[in-house]
C-alpha cells in the first residue's frame, strides 16, 4: 500500500491546486477588464487634450495676441522706439504661431472654416497696420481696424466655443466609457467572488464530507457496531482512506467475532468443568460473600442454591475454623499450606457421613488484582472407606492369624517341655529359634492391630491432662533396668514453663517407648540418651536424642512409612511399624513427628502435642 | 477325684495343644467342636471349668453363656478369644464368663487360669 499521496489528476492536492488555479485565471479575468477600461479611459482624456484641449489654449491665447498687438501698436504710433516694435513683433509671432498650430490640429465640424476666417482676417489687420500708423490713421479707417480686430477677436471666440463644445461631448462619452467599465467590473467582480465561493464550497465539502462519514462510522465503531459499510465517493487520498477504514472495520469486526466467540467457548468450557466436576467449589469474594457454588459443594453442606449465593461465608458455613482459613488465604493471597490430614472435614448427614479434603486458594487476576479465594472440597469418603476397609482387612487377617500362631506357640513350649534337659544342644537352639521368631510374629500381629485400630478410628483416645516432667519421668523410670544392662546413660531435660499437655498419656507413653526401643537398638552398648520438653507456641516439643548410629539422609524421609527400617542397623528385630503407630498416635493428638539425624552422630526424633491451654481455648 | 474340664474350640490344633498343656496337671480334658455339643454335655454333667472360644461355628460362645444362665447351669466359663477388646471382655463378664484369655497365649497362661479357677 502507497501511503505517499500521488500527485495525479484525482488527488486531493490535484483538485484543491485547480480549484486555486481557477481563481487566479478569474483574477486575472478581472485584471484583464480592468485595464482595458482605464486604458479606453486614459484614451479618452487624451482625445480631449490633444484635439481640444490644446485648440482652446490657442484659442485664448491668440485672442490675448491680438490684445498685445492691438496695445502694442498703438504704443509704437506714440513712441516709436524700437524696444514697442519688438514687442509688437513678438506678439504678432505668438499669434501667427498658435494659429499655425490651431491649423495643423483641426478636429472638429466649422473649426477649419473658422480658422480660415481668422487667417484671411488677420492677414487684412496686419496689412492695414503695416500700412499706416496708427495715429496717421483717419476715423474711418480706425474703426475698420477695430471692426477687423472685433471680426477676428470674435473667430477666435468662435474657435473656442467649438473647442469647448467638442471637448464636454468628449468629456461625456469618458464619463459613459468609465460608467459603463464600473459596471462591467462590477459583474465580472461579483461573477467571480460568486464562481469562487461555489468552487470553495464544493471543494471543501468534497474533502470534508468523506471525514465526516468517517468520523461517523467511528464512532460507532468504538461503540462496538459494526454494521455500517463505507464507499469510497472518490479515488482521492480520502477515497483511499476510506476503503482502508472499511477494511481494517471489517478485519475488526471478525476479529470481534472471533473473540467474542472464543470467550464464550472458554466460558461454557468453565463452566461446564465447574458444574461436572466432583469436586466441590465455592467461589468467595473480597467481601466473603458467596458468589458461586457447584452442586457438589451444595451438596456437601445440604444446601439450597438460592439461599447461598451473595450471603456471608459464616452464615452459610458455620465452621471458624474454615472461616480462619479462608481469611488467612484472603489476607496473604496465598494458599494455605495444610501439614498431613489437617484440611480434613467431616460432615455428618441423616443417614451417613462423608469425609472432605478442602483447600483455600486465592483466585487472582493477571494484573495481579485479588478477585476472590475458591474453597474446594475433595470428597474422599470413597479413599477413607477404602482405608478403613484396608484396616478392617488388616485387622481380620491379623486376627486370623492369631489362632494358628497360638497353636504353632504352644507346641513349641509344649515339644521345649518334654525335650527337658536331656535335649540336644542343636535341638535346643533350633526351639528357640523357632521362639524368637513365634515371638516377633506376635509382635508384628499386635503392632498390626495397633495400627489398623487407630487408623480406622477405632482406637479410644482417652484424653486428660498431663505433665511433661512427669511424663519424662515415667519413660526414665520405665527403661531403668534395660539402660543399666546397656550401660546407656538416660538424662531428662524439662522447661519449667510448659504446664500441662493434653494427651492420651497410655498412648503417649507407647510413642516414647518406641523411640526410646529404636535410641538404645541405634546405639547397642554404652552411649546417651536425652529426653527433653519445651515449650513452642501452644505445643510442647518433645525430643529423644540419642548418639547412635543416626539414620541415612534416604531413609529420613520414610522412616515413618509402614516397614521401613533402616537396613544397617545393628540389631533391628522390630516389626518396622512402631514410628508408623508413633506417628498416628501423633497424629491423633494433632501435632507432627519429624526426625533430625546426620549418620554417625546420633538422631533426635522430635515431636508436638498441643497444650492444655490451647485446648481450653478451642 | 480329677477335675474335668471343657474345651470348646472348633481349631482341633487349638484343642490338642490345650489338651497336652493340661496333662502335667491332675485333670480330665474333654473336647467338643461346638456350642451345642458343648451345652449338651454340659447339661448332662457339670464340669469344673470351661475353655470357651468365642468364635464357633452356629451356636457363638456368647450365646452358649447366655443360653447356660438360660437354662440355669452353672458353670465356671474362661472365654478364648484372638479378638481381645475390652468391649467384648466387658460383655462376656457381664454375660456371666469368669475370665478372659487372649490369642496367642503359652501352655504357662493356660496352667495358671485352670489352677486359678479349680
Amino acid at each position: 500500500m502507497n501511503l505517499i499521496p500521488q500527485f495525479t489528476r484525482k488527488s486531493i492536492q490535484a483538485k484543491m491546486f485547480a480549484g486555486f488555479i481557477t481563481i487566479l485565471l478569474l483574477l486575472i479575468a478581472v485584471v484583464a477588464v480592468s485595464y482595458t477600461i482605464i486604458i479606453r479611459l486614459g484614451k479618452a482624456s487624451e482625445q480631449i487634450l490633444k484635439m481640444n484641449y490644446n485648440s482652446i489654449i490657442a484659442s485664448v491665447e491668440m485672442l490675448d495676441d491680438l490684445e498685445s498687438i492691438h496695445r502694442e501698436y498703438i504704443s509704437y504710433s506714440v513712441v516709436s522706439n524700437p524696444r514697442n516694435d519688438m514687442k509688437l513683433a513678438d506678439a504678432h509671432n505668438s499669434f501667427a504661431m498658435w494659429l499655425g498650430r490651431s491649423i495643423d490640429n483641426i478636429t472638429e465640424e466649422g473649426e477649419k472654416e473658422a480658422l480660415a476666417d481668422i487667417e484671411r482676417l488677420f492677414n487684412i489687420y496686419t496689412n492695414q497696420m503695416h500700412a499706416y500708423k496708427y495715429e496717421d490713421m483717419n476715423l474711418q479707417q480706425r474703426s475698420s481696424l477695430d471692426s477687423l480686430r472685433i471680426q477676428i477677436k470674435e473667430k477666435c471666440l468662435t474657435l473656442l466655443q467649438i473647442n469647448q463644445k467638442a471637448m464636454f461631448s468628449k468629456s461625456l462619452t469618458a464619463q459613459n466609457i468609465s460608467k459603463r467599465g464600473s459596471a462591467t467590473l462590477l459583474i465580472v467582480a461579483v461573477l467571480v467572488m460568486i464562481l469562487g465561493i461555489l468552487m470553495s464550497w464544493g471543494l471543501s465539502r468534497r474533502i470534508v464530507r468523506p471525514i465526516l462519514l468517517l468520523k461517523e462510522a467511528t464512532n460507532k465503531l468504538a461503540v462496538g457496531d459494526y454494521s455500517m459499510h463505507l464507499k469510497p465517493e472518490s479515488e482521492d487520498e480520502l477515497g483511499i482512506l476510506t476503503t482502508e477504514f472499511d477494511i481494517m472495520a471489517t478485519k475488526l469486526h471478525s476479529f470481534n467475532e472471533l473473540n467474542v466467540k472464543k470467550i464464550i467457548e472458554e466460558q461454557q468450557k468453565i463452566e461446564a468443568i465447574f458444574a461436572n466436576i466432583e469436586d466441590g467449589i465455592f467461589f468467595v469474594g473480597l467481601d466473603y460473600s458467596i458468589l458461586d457454588a457447584n452442586q457438589p459443594a451444595l451438596d456437601a453442606f445440604n444446601l439450597k442454591r438460592k439461599d447461598v449465593i451473595g450471603r456471608h461465608f459464616l452464615e452459610i458455613i458455620k465452621q471458624n475454623t474454615l472461616f480462619d482459613d479462608l481469611k488467612i488465604c484472603m489476607e496473604t493471597q496465598s494458599p494455605k499450606v495444610y501439614s498431613e490430614s489437617n484440611n480434613q472435614l467431616t460432615i455428618k448427614h441423616k443417614d451417613k457421613q462423608e469425609y472432605f479434603e478442602y483447600t483455600f486458594t486465592p483466585i487472582i487476576a493477571q494484573n495481579k488484582e485479588l478477585l476472590g479465594v475458591m474453597f474446594l472440597l475433595k470428597d474422599i469418603t470413597n479413599l477413607k472407606n477404602l482405608d478403613r476397609l484396608k484396616s478392617e482387612f488388616v485387622m481380620i487377617v491379623s486376627h486370623e492369624l492369631k489362632t494358628p500362631l497360638t497353636s504353632l506357640s504352644m507346641s513349641i513350649d509344649l515339644i521345649k517341655e518334654s525335650l527337658g534337659e536331656t535335649a540336644r544342644k542343636e535341638d535346643i537352639e533350633l526351639i528357640s529359634i523357632a521362639k524368637e521368631e513365634i515371638t516377633r510374629l506376635k509382635l508384628l500381629i499386635s503392632d498390626l492391630l495397633d495400627l489398623s485400630k487407630i487408623e480406622a478410628g477405632k482406637i479410644d483416645m482417652h484424653f486428660a491432662v498431663a505433665y511433661p516432667d512427669q511424663v519424662l519421668e515415667s519413660v526414665s523410670h520405665y527403661f531403668k533396668t534395660l539402660v543399666e544392662e546397656k550401660e546407656i546413660e538416660l538424662g531428662t531435660e524439662c522447661s519449667t514453663d510448659i504446664g500441662g499437655i493434653w494427651c492420651d498419656e497410655e498412648k503417649l507413653m507407647l510413642v516414647f517407648s518406641n523411640l526410646v526401643s529404636n535410641a538404645i537398638k541405634a546405639i547397642g552398648t554404652k552411649g546417651r540418651i536425652l529426653l527433653s520438653a519445651e515449650k513452642s507456641g501452644s505445643y510442647a516439643v518433645f525430643c529423644v536424642k540419642d548418639s547412635g548410629v543416626g539414620i541415612p539422609l534416604a531413609y529420613q524421609n520414610r522412616i515413618f512409612d509402614r516397614f521401613v527400617q533402616v537396613q544397617d542397623h545393628k540389631s533391628s528385630g522390630g516389626t518396622g511399624l512402631g514410628l508408623t503407630i508413633s506417628k498416628e498416635i501423633i497424629r491423633a493428638h494433632g501435632g507432627s513427628i519429624w526426625v533430625e539425624s546426620e549418620q554417625g552422630n546420633g538422631a533426635a526424633f522430635f515431636f508436638t502435642i498441643p497444650l492444655e491451654t490451647s485446648q481450653i481455648i478451642k | 477325684m480329677k477335675k474335668r474340664i471343657l474345651v470348646v474350640d472348633d481349631e482341633r490344633n487349638i484343642r490338642t495343644t490345650l489338651t497336652l498343656s493340661l496333662r502335667s496337671e491332675e485333670v480330665d480334658v474333654d473336647c467338643v467342636v461346638s456350642g451345642e455339643e458343648a451345652l449338651e454335655r454340659l447339661v448332662m454333667y457339670p464340669y469344673d471349668l470351661v475353655l470357651l472360644d468365642l468364635r464357633l461355628p452356629g451356636m457363638s460362645g456368647l450365646e452358649l453363656i447366655e443360653k447356660l444362665k438360660e437354662l440355669d447351669v452353672a458353670s465356671k466359663i474362661v472365654v478364648i478369644s484372638a479378638h481381645g477388646t475390652i468391649d467384648i471382655a466387658v460383655k462376656m463378664l457381664k454375660a456371666g464368663a469368669l475370665d478372659f484369655i487372649e490369642k496367642p497365649f503359652a501352655p504357662d497362661d493356660i496352667r495358671h487360669i485352670v489352677n486359678r479357677y479349680i
